[in-house]
């Protein structure tokens, strides 16, 4: 019976699989940016069709922020403001002034998606240089591109991916000069860390670490004059952004910590949270470690933390492997360190489903071990021999299911966690009642920065802090400046409310409409004969 | 010559006691209950209440369909027997059906008419899981015979598979997890087994077969076609070229595995008007929820109908079925470490390393599928009830870790975690598989443990479930006792088994 059944036959000659074999091996990088750059471009067109281009409130506010240094009543680049670092927003600037680019969010995305590509690349490069396989290093920049949130982050204007390959890029270099000491090694990780310390506190973190790592390194290697030299030329370099950052903040506001101790910064955001009793990481060592364990765990699908955890253990085992090598490697678990203190210390807020809350808040913090899972996942299956086929059995098993059951937690907690709230009716209104109607909305970027994105309308049609004398004047004599208000009435953290609060605002406004997340006022009819409807203050400072 | 011909006769004779002993130990499982064993047998009124044969939706649902079919010729349940049947009934067009894939209720058609005969069919029909479990037994040994166990090494590895596992528990009831565990052991066995057509078709076959016993089977069986795909390929490096074959022969599996599909459509079409939508698809009806007259402690199960399966799952269900005291494999199968202790000495050695690969894969497939599984409690079980396929496939090396050279002092504590196994199993056997997990337990009026404590509770109320002991020595001793014979035989096998063991492997050195 079986000979009657045909056979396929395919023979080729072994010089030419040879030559296969080099040619992947020198052209892998440019093939992977040309796959990655197509799969990012397919998840960014996919993420706008489908409408979760946007979810996040917060990738919107990134995109204002940006939108506001080119466009508005007060543009320029005092727009960047103190709230997030500022590379994210710098990077949008040469496109987010065209409109499309700017509503759909492209300008916020396309660093990710490069971030994206450079990440992929990042991984393959870190694994070559530690001597693993094609297949391994193949294989672990599929574990990360396969990833559905690591695939959403990347289609969308917010700061994870850029983080990524900021950090891992420093991480990367690092470990090339432990491996090989070459002085422009350590710059370029300098420099890498340094723009990771413009796009997330994260990045000051891994430059302290860094600094820690090469101290101990050199001290234990060279002595003391070598390490202060490396430490001094590391931290140069690596922290300039930070100074600048200090330096801002001073020239702006007239206080180098205001970032911190600032109305609208993390640490305010956070006392908000304690006094109602929800930062419940704070002081609680165990509990902190469990919120962000299970941030990763929901982000990467579980199975590859522990298929990571076992590559971990089996590089740190593996005599094979250089102790610098395996020094520098520990810049890789920085975000885990970070993150576990920054929620032990009360600095950070982590809602996960499962930790004393049921509800998302923050959960693609975890996304950021990504990078590290995936680099000790190919080292497994480098060293697996046997048993790569199980792992990578079981890799595209779990990749079906997440796809199958749209296991998208980065998604969830934009539309559902605190990070989600609806501001569609709202903008919806704006959009409907104010774009063909001449005047101006005094509005709280602080508090209402995705209403106006959401709106569509063009940034010069609203007042908010951000517009020097606009404000100040709006805030003084509502009526005569702005025929809409929006914010939410007696709450004094929304800033228009606060500065209104000494005006007799409700005497010249009626409530149009009320949502849970803001109120609408327009101004009586009366009084809109009077009122500023154009851009007329020079000098705007 | 002789002393050989001696020991061959010695060990088909140990074989032919093994077995025996076996068969005694299960036909003295068998759940019914004292003074109601008939009342079990009757199509009129069925008794659902704990340790009873009847206590889980999961055997019931499955008789009510192979009752229809002997009784009444067909494959829709009339309302006494969906209300039997609940919760694990769907409803659709008016037409009541099972739940569940239907595999194991035809299976136990032939079994069914012969119990009619006898005026015995509960019993004849959970029989069927009974003879498979044996099977199983009679499997794990072949195929430890076929990794290089010793004689007696096998026979331990299949004696504790049944007994120190809650592959015990499920061979008292009409479910799948023995008839699936048949299928995959079957399945693994013509996977390592030679490549021509007839290996082909019945491969198709019981792949066909395991999907109709239960859907998940056909992703537990994956890795076997995926090692049959690759046996078809042949490379032959040469020093030129590179040589590359492909049979086509492959494509015969589905000469056995089409049939089945087949008849699995047009029962599924014969049920929701589609060939490809399953009953679970359809998902439960509610119509049932509120019959007071049939309401037990294992209707108030919350399992979730359908085999959704998420990763998010994994989070939780990963710890659940490896290490909970609820359902965790190491907690309640923690033989199976021996197994793979056995399975890393043997890859050490480089011993049939493709073997290995093969069943650890099925055991990962098996673990993770249940892992994403929305309840991997398996609703009220007792252990890992998911896990039985892979506890199989782990205990097959479990005769390989008592074979080492060691001294007695060395296993003194391995034999002890046999006898917890034992302990443990056979007293949920003895018992009920209705153990609520936590989630569960804590809303219960009454206070409910939601681990083998529930057994040793029930034990204590005396709510035994053995049909020997109810129809023959209620009388005469104790439930306990009873129950503390069962455990001593056991321990007694294994004990031998052990001594066997390093004595044959004294013979061998010597």
């Amino acid at each position: 019976m079986n000979s009657i059944i045909p056979e396929i036959h395919f023979s080729i000659s072994i010089s030419k699989i040879e030559n296969i074999k080099k040619w992947l091996d020198k052209y892998m990088v440019i093939i992977l940016v040309v796959i990655l750059s197509v799969i990012s471009m397919f998840f960014f067109d996919h993420f706008l069709k489908n409408g979760m281009g946007l979810a996040y409130n917060d990738a919107r506010s990134h995109l204002d922020i940006g939108r506001r240094v080119v466009e508005g009543l007060k543009p320029g680049l005092a727009q960047i403001g103190s709230v997030w670092l500022p590379l994210p927003h710098f990077l949008m600037i040469p496109t987010v002034w065209v409109n499309s680019l700017w509503h759909s969010g492209f300008s916020g995305a396309i660093q990710s998606m490069i971030s994206f590509v450079l990440v992929g690349v990042i991984i393959y490069q870190y694994l070559k240089k530690i001597k693993v396989g094609l297949f391994g290093r193949l294989f672990a920049v599929f574990v990360f591109i396969s990833n559905l949130n690591i695939l959403y982050l990347q289609s969308t204007a917010m700061t994870e991916l850029l983080l990524l390959a900021t950090m891992t890029g420093g991480a990367y270099f690092l470990m090339l000069w432990f491996k090989e000491n070459k002085l422009l090694d350590l710059i370029k990780a300098s420099f890498c860390i340094m723009l990771s310390t413009l796009v997330r506190y994260d990045g000051w973190f891994l430059f302290l670490f860094s600094i820690g790592l090469i101290a101990y390194y050199v001290l234990n290697k060279k002595g003391y004059k070598e390490a202060e030299g490396a430490v001094i030329l590391f931290a140069t370099l690596g922290g300039f952004g930070i100074f600048l950052w200090f330096l801002w903040n001073t020239l702006i506001y007239g206080e180098p910590l205001y970032f911190i101790f600032g109305p609208f910064s993390a640490y305010a955001q956070q006392a908000q949270l304690k006094e109602a009793g929800e930062l419940f990481t704070q002081g609680n060592l165990w509990l902190s470690i469990k919120a962000y364990i299970y941030a990763v765990f929901y982000n990467t699908y579980t199975i590859n933390v522990y298929l990571g955890l076992i590559g971990a253990i089996l590089f740190w085992k593996d005599k094979k492997v250089k102790k610098p090598i395996k020094i520098a490697s520990l810049t890789l678990f920085a975000p885990l360190i970070f993150n576990v203190s920054a929620l032990y210390l009360g600095h950070s807020v982590l809602f996960v489903k499962g930790v004393k809350v049921d509800t998302w808040f923050n959960v693609r913090y975890g996304l950021l071990l990504m990078p590290t899972i995936a680099i000790f996942i190919g080292y497994l299956v480098d060293k697996a021999k046997d048993f790569r086929w199980i792992i990578f059995g079981i890799t595209l098993f779990i990749t079906i299911f997440a796809t199958m059951s749209k296991d998208v937690a980065t998604i969830e907690d934009a539309l559902i966690g605190s990070s989600g709230k609806n501001v569609s009716e709202v903008s919806g209104w704006l959009k409907e009642n104010v774009e063909e109607e001449p005047g101006f909305v005094l509005i709280s970027v602080a508090s209402h920065d995705a209403i106006i994105f959401s709106s569509g309308l063009p940034m010069k049609k609203f007042i908010h802090e951000g517009t020097g004398k606009y404000w100040k004047e709006a805030t003084e004599n509502p009526q005569e400046w702005a025929s809409w208000i929006v914010m939410r009435t007696n709450d004094v953290n929304d800033m228009t409310f606060k500065d209104l609060a000494d005006t007799n605002w409700e005497n010249y406004y009626n409530l149009v409409d009320h949502y849970p997340f803001a109120d609408i006022y327009e101004l009586k009819p009366e009084f809109k004969a009077s009122v500023q409807t154009q851009a007329v203050l020079a000098n705007n400072k | 010559m002789h002393s050989d011909n001696m020991r061959k006769n010695i060990k088909i004779l140990s074989l032919f006691l093994f077995f025996g002993i076996t068969i005694l130990l299960i036909m003295a499982g068998i759940k019914g209950k004292v003074g109601e064993t008939l009342l079990y047998q009757s199509s009129d009124v069925k008794n659902i209440e704990i340790s009873g044969p009847f206590e889980s939706s999961g055997s019931t649902s499955r008789y009510a369909l192979t009752e229809a079919i002997v009784e009444d010729k067909t494959i829709i349940l009339n309302e006494q027997r969906a209300k039997f049947a609940s919760p694990d009934v769907a409803e659709y067009n008016g037409k009541y059906f099972t739940l569940f894939t239907p595999g194991v209720s035809f299976i136990g058609v032939p079994f069914y008419f012969i119990g009619k005969i006898l005026k015995i069919p509960q019993i004849l029909t959970f029989l069927s899981s009974s003879i498979f479990a044996i099977i199983n037994m009679g499997l794990i040994i072949y195929l430890g015979r076929k990794f290089g166990l010793g004689f007696y090494a096998s026979l331990l590895s299949g004696f504790l598979f049944l007994f120190a596992t809650n592959a015990l528990s499920y061979s008292f009831t009409f479910t799948q997890h023995q008839a699936s565990t048949m299928i995959i052991l079957l399945g693994t066995l013509n996977a390592l087994g030679k490549r021509n057509s007839v290996n082909n078709i019945i491969y198709g076959l019981l792949y066909g077969i395991g999907l109709f016993i239960d859907i998940p089977n056909g992703l537990m069986m994956l890795p076997q076609v995926i090692y049959i795909l690759l046996r078809h390929f042949e490379i032959k490096w040469g020093s030129e070229k590179l040589r590359l074959k492909f049979s086509l022969n492959y494509t015969t599996i589905l000469v056995g595995l089409i049939p089945i599909l087949i008849l699995f459509g047009l029962y599924n079409y014969f049920l929701t008007n589609s060939f490809t939508q399953i009953a679970q698809a359809v998902g439960r009806t509610e119509d049932f929820s509120a019959q007071a007259e049939f309401v037990s402690d294992s209707l108030t199960q919350k399992e979730f109908s359908g085999y959704t399966l998420e990763t998010r799952g994994l989070i939780n269900g990963l710890p659940i079925l490896l290490v909970s005291n609820q359902r965790g494999l190491f907690y309640y199968n923690s033989v199976v470490v021996f197994g793979l202790i056995s399975y890393i000495l043997f890859y050490r050695k480089n011993h049939k390393k493709i073997w290995l690969l093969l069943i650890f894969s099925i055991v990962i497939v098996n673990i993770l599928t249940y892992s994403m599984h929305l309840d991997p409690y398996g609703g009220w079980a007792f252990g890992p009830r998911y896990l039985i396929p892979a506890t199989a496939l782990l205990s097959i090396g479990i005769g390989k870790f008592f074979q080492q050279n060691k001294s007695f002092l060395y296993y003194l504590i391995p034999l002890v975690i046999c006898f917890y196994g034992v302990g443990v199993n056979v007293l949920g056997a003895m018992t009920s598989t209705q153990v609520p997990p936590k989630v569960e337990a804590v809303m219960l009026l009454k206070e409910t443990p939601y681990t083998y404590v529930y057994n040793w509770q029930l034990l204590g109320e005396g709510k035994i479930s053995s049909l020997l002991y109810n129809a023959l020595y209620a009388n005469k001793i104790s439930p306990e006792i009873y129950v503390y014979t069962y455990f001593y035989i056991c321990i007694l096998v294994v004990l031998t088994l052990f001594i066997l063991i390093r004595n044959e492997r004294r013979i061998l050195y010597e």
